[in-house]
C-alpha cells in the first residue's frame, strides 16, 4: 500500500494517553509529637521528613515507570515542596503544577501526607480527571471520596491490574474524541432514511456524547471520482479538481488485486471484479487521507438504488473489510451506532471486527425456522442444530484480522456480493474457531446505553456461498433474552473475539453510558 | 522481657560503634576499604544484623531484615508496619535514621537529593567517602 497514503492518515490507535505523575511533598517545620504526629528522635525532624519524601518519590516514579502500558505517554513529573504543616497554599506551587496542563489527559497524583485541600484546588483549576496512588490504602478512600463528592472526575490506583484497565477504557475515550469519520450521504438527514434508521437519531448528540466528528461528502461525487478521469472534469464538480483514481493509483490498485486473488483458499471472482472493488477501496484510502479522517461510513442501500454501484460493477464490502484490517474502523449502511461500537471494540481489543444483522437462531423440532437462511447447507445445520441458545450474525464483511493486528493474516476465500459475478467479499470460516469468546457491541439511538452481549462462537453459514451471507452463530446465556434487548437498541452488532464485558462496563461508567448485557 | 533485652543489646551496640567512630576518626583521610569495613560494622551494629554485610547488598533488603529481627516478625510483613501516613514504607524510614545517624557519626552532610539515589551498600560508602573528600578539601586538609 502506498506508504505516503498509509501515513497521512492517523489512526485512531496511534493515539496515546497522556499521564503526567504530580508529587507533593508534604513536610513538618516543627519537632513535636501529637494527635497526628507519631515518632521520637530525628524522625520528628524536618530533615527527616524531606529525606523521606525523597524516598517517596522516587519510590512513586519507579512504580509509575514499571506499571505503565504501552499505550501511556508518561510526561515529565511535576513535584512541588513548600507544603507543610502550616497548611497554606502556594500559589506559586499551584502554578508549577498547572504549567502545560493542557498537555495531559490525565494527572496521577500522590503526595507525603494531608494535602487534600491542594488537590481539590488543582482539580477545580485544571479539570483533568486524577488518578490517585498511594500505598496507603485509607488515603485512597478519603481523597476519592472527597472528589467524588464535588464531581470531580477522579480513579483510585490501588491494584495495578485494575489500574492498567481504567488507563484503557480513558484512552478508548481520548479516541473517540479524536474519531473524524468519513461518511458518504445521499440525503440530507443524520440518518439515512433507506439505511440503519436504528443508528443514532442526531450526529449533534453523538458528537456532544463521545466528541466523534462526522464529515458527510456526497454520494454521487465519491462515485464520480471512481472513473480515471481529468480530476477537474467531474459532472458534479465541474472545474474542480478532486482525488480521482488515476494511472499511479492504479499499479497499485492490480497489485493489491493480485494479492488478494493469489493469497485466497478459494476465488470464484473474474480478475475485473475484483479490481472495480479494489478501486473503491483505494478511493475511499484517498479520501479518508484528503479529509484528514480516520474511519469510515456509507450507505449502501441508498448508494444501491442509484444505481450506480451496478454501473460500476462494485460494491463497499471489500473496502470495509480492507480498512478494518488496518485498523481503520469502517462500517455498513451508514449505521454510525456500529461505527463507533467498532472504534471502541477494536481499540480496546487490538483486533479487527466484524459486523452484522443479529437475531435469535430460531430451530422448531430440529428445524430452522428463522431467520430465513433457505440456502443453509445441510452440512453446516447438521452441525449446530442441538445447540441452544444460539444467536447469529452476517453480513459480508468478514476481514482476515479478526484475532488480532499483531497476527497473520487469516486464510480466506474470495467471492462474489452480486449473483451476477462483482462486488468481491472477503469470506471467513468461522467454524474453525469452535467456542473462541466473542463479544458484540451496539450503542442505542439516544446514545445513553450499551448492549453488550457475550458468547462463544459455535458454526458458521455461508462461507461457501455469494452474497450478504457471511454468519458467524454463537452461543449465548439466554438468547431470547439477548434478542428482546435488542429492541431498544437495533439490529447491527459489531463483533470481536474475545471476552471485554468487564472493560466494556467500565468504558461504560466513565462515559457516563448505561450499560445492559446479555 | 525479650523487648528488654533486645533495646539493651542497641543501646551496648550504640556506645561501640562511638567508640569504633571516634577511634578511627584520629586518621582525617582513611583508605576507601577501611572506610567501607567502618561504615558495614555500623550498619550491622545498628541494624542487630549477626553478620557484616557486603558492599552489594540493598540497603531496603538489610532494613527489612534487621525489622525482622527487632519485632520477631516474617520478613513479608515488614511493608505492612508503617507508623505513619506519609506512604513510606518502614524500610524507608529506617535506611533514613540510619543515614541520619552515619552523617552524625561522620561529621558529614548528604545532599537532600541525593539520599534515595543511595540503594547499596556501596553507594552509601560512596557518597560518604566523597562527603569526607569534600570536606576535607573544605577545611583544606590531606
Amino acid at each position: 500500500m502506498n506508504e505516503k497514503l498509509c501515513r497521512m492518515i492517523h489512526r485512531g490507535s496511534e493515539i496515546k494517553l497522556n499521564v503526567r505523575p504530580i508529587f507533593v511533598d508534604f513536610t513538618h517545620d516543627y519537632v513535636y509529637e501529637g494527635p497526628c504526629r507519631f515518632g521520637k528522635g530525628d524522625s520528628l525532624t524536618p530533615e527527616y521528613d524531606k529525606m523521606v519524601n525523597g524516598e517517596i518519590y522516587k519510590g512513586f516514579l519507579a512504580v509509575t515507570k514499571a506499571n505503565m502500558p504501552d499505550f501511556v505517554n508518561l510526561l515529565e513529573p511535576v513535584r512541588v515542596k513548600q507544603y507543610s504543616d502550616d497548611w497554606r497554599m502556594h500559589e506559586d506551587d499551584m502554578q508549577k503544577m498547572l504549567i502545560n496542563h493542557d498537555e495531559a489527559d490525565l494527572i496521577l497524583w500522590t503526595s507525603s501526607g494531608r494535602d487534600l485541600q491542594v488537590i481539590i484546588e488543582f482539580a477545580r483549576r485544571s479539570k483533568k480527571p486524577i488518578a490517585f496512588y498511594n500505598e496507603v490504602m485509607f488515603a485512597l478512600s478519603c481523597d476519592v471520596a472527597a472528589l467524588r463528592a464535588r464531581n470531580l472526575e477522579v480513579y483510585p490506583f490501588y491494584d495495578w491490574d485494575k489500574s492498567k484497565n481504567i488507563l484503557k477504557a480513558l484512552q478508548v475515550r481520548k479516541i473517540l474524541q479524536n474519531t473524524r469519520a468519513l461518511v458518504i450521504n445521499r440525503f440530507a438527514t443524520d440518518s439515512s432514511p433507506i439505511s440503519a434508521q436504528d443508528g443514532f437519531l442526531s450526529l449533534e448528540k453523538a458528537t456532544e456524547t463521545f466528541g466523534t466528528h462526522f464529515s458527510v461528502q456526497n454520494v454521487h461525487e465519491f462515485l464520480d471520482q471512481l472513473t480515471n478521469r481529468e480530476a477537474d472534469a467531474n459532472p458534479t464538480m465541474p472545474g474542480r479538481i478532486q482525488q480521482n483514481i488515476n494511472d499511479e493509483d492504479m499499479i497499485e490498485i492490480n497489485q493489491i488485486t493480485d494479492e488478494l486473488m493469489d493469497g485466497a483458499v478459494e476465488c470464484d471472482m473474474d480478475r475485473e471484479y475484483v479490481v472495480n472493488s479494489v478501486k473503491a477501496y483505494y478511493l475511499t484510502k484517498k479520501l479518508l487521507a484528503h479529509s484528514d479522517c480516520n474511519a469510515f461510513t456509507a450507505p449502501c442501500p441508498d448508494m444501491c438504488s442509484t444505481r450506480r454501484l451496478n454501473q460500476e460493477k462494485c460494491t463497499l464490502c471489500l473496502t470495509h473489510s480492507l480498512l478494518e484490517e488496518e485498523g481503520i474502523p469502517s462500517a455498513c449502511e451508514a449505521d454510525f451506532s456500529i461505527l463507533l461500537s467498532k472504534v471502541i471494540l477494536q481499540n480496546l481489543a487490538g483486533k479487527a471486527s466484524y459486523m452484522g444483522n443479529t437475531a435469535w437462531l430460531r430451530i422448531v423440532d430440529g428445524k430452522l425456522t428463522a431467520p430465513d437462511f433457505s440456502a443453509v447447507t445441510e452440512e453446516e445445520f447438521e452441525k449446530v442444530k442441538d445447540i441452544p441458545n444460539l444467536a447469529v450474525t452476517l453480513h459480508s464483511v468478514a476481514n482476515r484480522k479478526l484475532k488480532g493486528y499483531d497476527k497473520p493474516l487469516e486464510e480466506y476465500a474470495l467471492r462474489s456480493f452480486a449473483f451476477s459475478g462483482w462486488g468481491a467479499t472477503i469470506r471467513y470460516d468461522f467454524s474453525k474457531d469452535m467456542d473462541a469468546p466473542v463479544t458484540l457491541l451496539r450503542i442505542n439511538p439516544t446514545c445513553d446505553k450499551l448492549l453488550v452481549v457475550s458468547g462463544k462462537v459455535k458454526g458458521q453459514f455461508g462461507y461457501q456461498r455469494q452474497n450478504c451471507s457471511t454468519a458467524v452463530l454463537y452461543q449465548v446465556k439466554d438468547v431470547k433474552d439477548m434478542y428482546e434487548k435488542t429492541f431498544d437498541f437495533g439490529s447491527h452488532m459489531a463483533l470481536v473475539y474475545g471476552d471485554y464485558t468487564e472493560d466494556l462496563k467500565l468504558l461504560g461508567e466513565i462515559l457516563g453510558l448505561e450499560v445492559i448485557t446479555a | 522481657m525479650e523487648r528488654e533485652i533486645i533495646l539493651k543489646r542497641i543501646l551496648a551496640s550504640k556506645s561501640e560503634s562511638d567508640f569504633l567512630f571516634q577511634a578511627n576518626l584520629q586518621h582525617k583521610l582513611m583508605p576507601r576499604e577501611d572506610l567501607s569495613l567502618m561504615i558495614r560494622i555500623f550498619l550491622a551494629k545498628k541494624f542487630l544484623l549477626e553478620r557484616i554485610p557486603d558492599e552489594t547488598e540493598s540497603i531496603y533488603d538489610l532494613a527489612e531484615e534487621s525489622l525482622s529481627l527487632l519485632l520477631k516478625k516474617d520478613v513479608s510483613e515488614i511493608n505492612e508496619l508503617q507508623s505513619g501516613c506519609s506512604g513510606a514504607t518502614s524500610a524507608m524510614a529506617k535506611k533514613v535514621l540510619f543515614l541520619m545517624a552515619l552523617q552524625r557519626a561522620l561529621n558529614i552532610k548528604f545532599a537532600e537529593e541525593a539520599v534515595a539515589d543511595i540503594r547499596t551498600v556501596e553507594s552509601m560508602t560512596e557518597a560518604c567517602y566523597h562527603a569526607i573528600l569534600q570536606q576535607n578539601k573544605e577545611n583544606g586538609g590531606a
